[in-house]
C-alpha cells in the first residue's frame, strides 16, 4: 500500500473515529442526565383516608411522613402496619420512576442493563396484627412470687 | 497538502477523537499513553524518500556524465604524453574512475537503505491503521449483549526489512549493507502476537495502546537496523577507505625537481614573455569549504575531531 492509499484510508478511519466518538458522547450525555433524572426520582403514597403520608427517595429511603391528627388516635399496632404498608407502595413507586427512566434506553440499545432494582413490593393486604402475647396460665392463675421466700 | 501534512493531520485528529472517547470513559491511566503513541505514528516521511532519491540518481547520472566525457577525454588529451608525470598522471586519472564507480555502487546502496527506511514507515502506518480499525471494531461492539472483542494484530513492520535483507543480486557496497541490515533486525521479536482482547471499551483502549506501543517498539528495531546500514555505509567513503574515493593528487605538481621554467615555449615562441618562475602548485590544492553545525564532534573526549574528513585537509 502506498502513502496515498495510506492517506485515503487514514482519512476514512478518521471519519470514523469521529463518528464512533460522537456516538459514544451523545449516548455516555443521555446516560449522565437519565442517572440524574433517576437520583432525582421519589415515590409517594397516602392511606386510603389521607391520614398516613410517606415520601421515599430513589433508593427507597423514607424522606418524609406524614401523619393526620386522626391517624394518632388509632391503635399503634395497626397504625404501625398501615405506615409501613403506605411505605413500601411509596417505594414501589419510586422504583417504577427509576424504571421508566432506563426502560426506553434499554429498548433503544442505548444502555445494556439497567441499575439493579430492589424487589417490586408485596401488594397483597397487610399482614394482621401480630396477637398480643396471651397469659399463660400458670403465670396468671396463681399469685406472683408465690413460691418466693422473703 | 503534503501528502506528509495529510497523515499527520489525520493521526492527530484520530488521537484527538481517543482522547474523547477516553475521558467518555473516564480516562484513568489510558489519556496520557494515547498521545505519545500517535505522535510515533507520526514520524517518518516516505514521499521526502522519493525526492531524495531523484536526487541521488541525478548525482548519479552527474558522476558517470563525468567519467564518460571528462575523464575519458583526459585520457585522450594525454596521447603522445610520456614519462613519470604522464604515468603518474594517468594513474591519478584510472583511481578517479574507480572513485566514480565507488560512489555509484555508494549511492546505489544509499538509495537501497533510504527506500528501507519508507519500507518501514509504510508498514507502520499500515500497522497503525489496522490497529485503529480493530479499536474501533472493539468499541462499536460495545453495544451488543456479552460482548468481548478478541482482535488480532497482524504487525507488517515487523518482516519489512526481510525483503530487502534477501537481495541476493547485489554487489560491492551494498552487499555489505545489506547483510549489515539483515543480522540487525535478525533478533527482532515481531508484534504478530499482539491482540485486543477485552471486555470493556476502556480495556480495548488499553489493549489498542499495549499493541501499538509494541508496534512502535518494532519500528525502532527495524529503523536501527536501517541505522547499521547507514553507519556501514559510511565506512567505504570515510577513514582508509576515503583515499578510493579521493584519491591522492599526482606527484608531479609538487615535485621537488619540478622546474616551473620547462612549461615555457622555445625561446622564439616565448618571445617578450616571462617564463613562469612560480614555484608553488600549478594546481592548488582545493581550499576546504568552513565546517558547519554538524561538522564537529560534541562530545567530551574530542570535541574538535572532524566528523567528514571527506572534505579533505584543512
Amino acid at each position: 500500500m502506498n502513502s496515498e492509499e495510506l492517506n485515503r484510508r487514514a482519512a476514512e478511519l478518521t471519519g470514523r473515529a469521529a463518528e464512533v466518538y460522537s456516538r459514544v458522547h451523545r449516548r455516555e450525555e443521555t446516560l449522565r442526565a437519565a442517572r440524574e433524572r433517576a437520583v432525582a426520582a421519589t415515590g409517594e403514597a397516602s392511606s386510603p383516608d389521607g391520614s398516613v403520608r410517606v415520601t421515599v427517595d430513589a433508593g427507597g429511603m423514607v424522606t418524609a411522613l406524614d401523619l393526620a391528627p386522626s391517624a394518632l388516635g388509632s391503635d399503634p399496632s395497626r397504625l404501625a402496619a398501615l405506615v409501613v404498608r403506605v411505605a413500601q407502595e411509596a417505594a414501589g413507586r419510586a422504583r417504577a420512576a427509576v424504571r421508566e427512566v432506563y426502560t426506553p434506553l434499554q429498548r433503544e440499545g442505548v444502555l445494556r442493563d439497567a441499575p439493579v432494582l430492589l424487589p417490586e413490593p408485596h401488594r397483597g393486604a397487610p399482614p394482621p396484627p401480630r396477637p398480643r402475647p396471651q397469659p399463660r396460665d400458670d403465670d396468671f392463675d396463681r399469685p406472683v412470687l408465690r413460691d418466693e421466700g422473703w | 497538502m503534503s501528502g506528509y501534512q495529510e497523515w499527520a493531520d489525520n493521526m492527530y485528529g484520530q488521537r484527538d477523537h481517543f482522547l474523547g472517547l477516553a475521558a467518555e470513559y473516564g480516562m484513568g491511566l489510558i489519556g496520557p499513553r494515547i498521545p505519545p503513541l500517535f505522535d510515533a505514528f507520526v514520524c517518518g516521511d516516505p514521499d521526502r524518500v522519493e525526492e531524495m532519491v531523484d536526487h541521488l540518481n541525478a548525482a548519479k547520472y552527474v558522476l558517470n556524465k563525468d567519467l564518460r566525457e571528462h575523464l575519458g577525454g583526459a585520457q585522450l588529451d594525454m596521447a603522445g604524453w610520456v614519462g613519470d608525470a604522464a604515468a603518474d598522471f594517468l594513474d591519478y586519472l584510472l583511481q578517479l574512475e574507480d572513485a566514480i564507480g565507488l560512489l555509484t555502487e555508494c549511492l546505489d546502496a544509499l538509495i537501497v537503505i533510504l527506500r528501507s527506511h519508507a519500507a518501514v514507515v509504510l508498514a507502520m502506518r499500515q500497522d497503525a491503521l489496522n490497529l485503529v480499525d480493530l479499536a474501533l471494531q472493539g468499541i462499536e461492539a460495545a453495544g451488543a449483549d456479552d460482548w468481548k472483542v478478541a482482535l488480532a494484530v497482524v504487525g507488517a513492520v515487523a518482516g519489512v526489512l526481510g525483503t530487502v535483507a534477501s537481495l541476493g543480486t547485489a554487489t560491492g557496497a551494498l552487499v555489505e549493507v545489506v547483510t549489515v541490515m539483515g543480522s540487525a533486525i535478525s533478533g527482532s521479536a515481531g508484534v504478530a502476537g499482539a491482540v485486543i482482547d477485552a471486555s470493556s471499551e476502556l480495556g480495548v483502549l488499553d489493549d489498542m495502546i499495549k499493541a501499538g506501543e509494541g508496534i512502535v517498539a518494532e519500528v525502532r528495531e527495524q529503523t536501527s537496523a536501517v541505522d547499521a546500514g547507514l553507519r556501514e555505509l559510511a565506512r567505504f567513503v570515510s577513514g582508509t577507505k576515503l583515499a578510493e574515493v579521493r584519491p591522492d593528487r599526482p606527484d608531479v605538481i609538487t615535485a621537488p625537481s619540478f622546474d616551473p621554467g620547462s612549461f615555457g615555449m622555445t625561446d622564439e615562441a616565448q618571445g617578450r614573455h616571462p617564463r613562469p618562475t612560480d614555484t608553488t602548485d600549478l594546481v592548488p590544492e582545493p581550499k576546504r569549504r568552513p565546517d558547519g553545525p554538524y561538522d564537529r564532534g560534541r562530545g567530551m573526549i574530542d570535541p574538535d575531531r572532524d566528523r567528514y574528513e571527506e572534505q579533505g585537509p584543512a
